[in-house]
C-alpha cells in the first residue's frame, strides 16, 4: 500500500495521548464505537482507569499501539494483518481466516473477535478517514483536546515534535514491540 | 485467552498422533514381538491428527465459511501457524501411507481399493518411516512453539513449553498405541508384551514431571506468570491440576508401571489404568495451559 496520498506526501503516523488533558470521559471510545460500528461487548478504544496500586495514576486512552515490531503481524499465517508503510497496522478482511492467533499474540490486548463477521478487529487509526484527509474519530471528538494524530514524516508537525523530544513516550516499551502510540504523563 | 476447547483438543490430538507414530517406529526397531504396537501406533496416528486438524478448522471464523481462504495459511514464513499448516499438510497423508506400509491386509472387499497403494508403500517403507519420524517430531514440538512465540502470556512464552509438549506427546502417543494394541491383541487372543513399554514410559513420565516443575518455576518469574502458576497450584485450577495432571497423569502411572514392570508384565489391567491416566492428564494439561494463561499486562501492570 502506498504511503503517498493524492498530493504525493509521505506519512508516518503516530498517536499522541496527553494524559494531563484527559478527563476520562470516554467520548473518544464512544465516537470510535459509532464511527466503526464496534459490536456491543467489544472495544477498539477504551479508557483504562487509574489504579493506585503501582500502575498508571491517570486515565489512559487504550487502543492498538500500531507496533513497528508487531507480534500480530509476525504470527498472522495469512498475512491478512500487515503494517502499511505509513505505520498503520491493518487487517485485510478478504484474506483473514479468523484463526484468532493475532488476538492471542497481541500483548496490549488490543484486538477482539467479531463472531458475527468471523473476523478479528481493532483500531485501524480510522484509516478510511485518514485516506480521505480527515482526523481519526477519537481525535476529532476528544473534549479535552488530549489526543493528537502525529505525522513523524512531517518536520513541522507539533505532535510529532513531542515524540521526538521524548516528552511523549510509548507504554511498556519493555515488551519490545515499538509502539506508535505515545503518552505524555505528568506535567 | 480466545482459544477454547477445540484448540485444547487439537493440541492434545496433534501431540498424541505424533507420539503414536514415534512409538510405532521404536516398536518396529525392537523386534517382531512388538508388531501389534507398531501397527496400532501407525494406524491411529493419521486419524488422530486429522481429527484434531478438523477441530482447528472448525474453530476458524471466516476460514470455515469460505474454506478456499485456507490456502492463505501457507503464506507467512514468520508465523508458527504457517509452519504448522505445512507440517500437518505433509504429516497427515504420510502417517496414513506409513500405516498402509506396516499393517496387514484389510477384509478383501476393502483391501482391493488400497492394494495398489499399499504395494507402493511397502516398497517405499524406509522412506516413509524416515519422513513420518521427522514430521512427527516437528508436529510434536510445533504445538508448543505455536503458544510460546508471542510475548502476550508470560506462562506460555517459555522455551520449556515446547519441551513439555514434546515429552507429553511422546507419552500420550505411547499410551494410545498401547491401549489400541491391547484391544487388538485381545480380539486376536495374543499375548501383548507390555514389559518394554512400561519401562520406557516410566522414563518419559519422570522426565515430564521434571520439565513440568521447571516450566512452572520459570513461569513464576514474572508477575503475570506467577499469577498463572498460582491459579494452577493453589487457585481455581488447582483441583484439576493436582488430581488429573499430577496424580492421574504422572504419579499414578509411574507407580502403575513400576509395579507392572516388577511383575514382568503380569498385570495388564494396572498398566492400562496407567495409560488411561496418562491420556487424561495429557488432555487436561492442554486445557490448563490455555485456561491459566494470564496476559502480560493486567490490572496493576497497566
Ligand atoms: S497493539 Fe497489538 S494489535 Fe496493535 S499492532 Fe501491536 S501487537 Fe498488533
Ligand atoms: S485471525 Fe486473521 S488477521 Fe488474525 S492471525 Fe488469523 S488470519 Fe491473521
Ligand atoms: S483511531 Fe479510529 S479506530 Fe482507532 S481508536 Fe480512534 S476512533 Fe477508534
Amino acid at each position: 500500500m502506498s504511503t503517498a496520498t493524492k498530493t504525493g506526501v509521505r506519512h508516518q503516523y503516530a498517536l499522541v495521548v496527553d494524559t494531563n488533558k484527559c478527563i476520562g470521559c470516554e467520548a473518544c471510545s464512544v465516537a470510535c464505537r459509532v464511527e466503526n460500528e464496534v459490536p456491543a461487548g467489544h472495544w477498539r478504544s477504551r479508557i483504562v482507569p487509574p489504579t493506585s496500586s503501582g500502575g498508571s495514576k491517570v486515565p489512559m486512552k487504550w487502543s492498538c499501539m500500531h507496533c513497528a515490531d508487531a507480534p500480530c503481524v509476525q504470527v498472522c499465517p495469512t498475512k491478512a494483518t500487515y503494517r502499511r508503510s505509513d505505520g498503520i497496522v491493518v487487517i485485510d478482511a478478504a484474506r483473514c481466516v479468523g484463526c484468532k492467533y493475532c488476538i492471542v499474540a497481541c500483548p496490549y490486548g488490543a484486538r477482539y473477535f467479531d463472531e458475527k463477521a468471523g473476523l478479528p478487529d481493532k483500531c485501524d487509526l480510522c484509516v478510511d478517514r485518514l485516506d480521505a484527509g480527515l482526523a481519526p474519530a477519537c481525535v476529532q471528538t476528544c473534549v479535552g483536546r488530549a489526543l493528537a494524530l502525529a505525522d513523524l514524516a512531517d518536520p513541522s508537525d507539533e505532535a510529532a515534535a513531542r515524540i521526538r523530544s521524548g516528552e511523549a513516550k510509548p507504554l511498556h516499551p519493555e515488551l519490545g514491540t515499538k509502539p506508535s502510540v505515545y503518552y505524555v504523563v505528568g506535567k | 485467552m480466545v482459544w477454547g476447547w477445540q484448540i485444547a483438543w487439537y493440541l492434545f490430538l496433534g501431540g498424541l498422533g505424533a507420539g503414536a507414530t514415534l512409538t510405532s517406529l521404536v516398536a518396529s526397531r525392537s523386534g517382531s514381538r512388538f508388531t501389534t504396537i507398531e501397527r496400532a501406533g501407525a494406524t491411529l496416528a493419521g486419524p488422530a491428527v486429522a481429527f484434531g486438524t478438523a477441530l482447528l478448522v472448525f474453530d476458524l471464523g471466516m476460514g470455515r465459511r469460505e474454506p478456499w481462504r485456507l490456502v492463505y495459511l501457507y503464506s507467512n514464513w514468520q508465523s508458527p501457524m504457517t509452519w504448522g499448516t505445512w507440517i500437518l499438510t505433509l504429516f497427515i497423508p504420510i502417517a496414513l501411507l506409513h500405516a498402509l506400509a506396516v499393517t496387514g491386509s484389510l477384509a478383501p472387499r476393502w483391501e482391493r481399493f488400497v492394494a495398489p497403494v499399499r504395494r507402493v508403500c511397502v516398497r517405499a517403507q524406509i522412506a516413509l518411516k524416515v519422513a513420518a519420524g521427522v514430521l512427527a517430531l516437528a508436529a510434536a514440538i510445533y504445538t508448543g512453539v505455536l503458544l510460546s512465540v508471542p510475548p502476550s502470556f508470560p506462562l506460555l512464552s517459555s522455551w520449556l513449553l515446547p519441551v513439555l509438549f514434546l515429552v507429553s506427546a511422546l507419552s500420550t502417543g505411547l499410551s494410545a498405541a498401547v491401549v489400541v494394541g491391547h484391544i487388538k491383541a485381545r480380539r486376536q487372543r495374543i499375548e501383548l508384551d507390555l514389559h518394554l513399554w512400561g519401562r520406557i514410559h516410566i522414563g518419559l513420565v519422570v522426565v515430564e514431571l521434571g520439565v513440568l516443575l521447571a516450566w512452572l518455576a520459570v513461569g513464576s518469574a514474572s508477575p503475570a506468570g506467577s499469577t498463572s502458576v498460582q491459579m494452577l497450584v493453589s487457585g481455581t485450577l488447582a483441583p484439576v491440576f493436582w488430581v488429573v495432571v499430577v496424580m492421574a497423569g504422572l504419579v499414578g502411572p509411574v507407580l502403575a508401571f513400576v509395579v507392572e514392570t516388577a511383575k514382568r508384565g503380569q498385570s495388564p489391567r494396572l498398566a492400562l489404568a496407567g495409560e488411561a491416566g496418562v491420556l487424561a492428564g495429557g488432555l487436561a494439561l492442554r486445557y490448563l495451559v490455555l485456561l491459566a494463561a494470564v496476559p502480560v499486562l493486567v490490572g496493576p501492570a497497566l
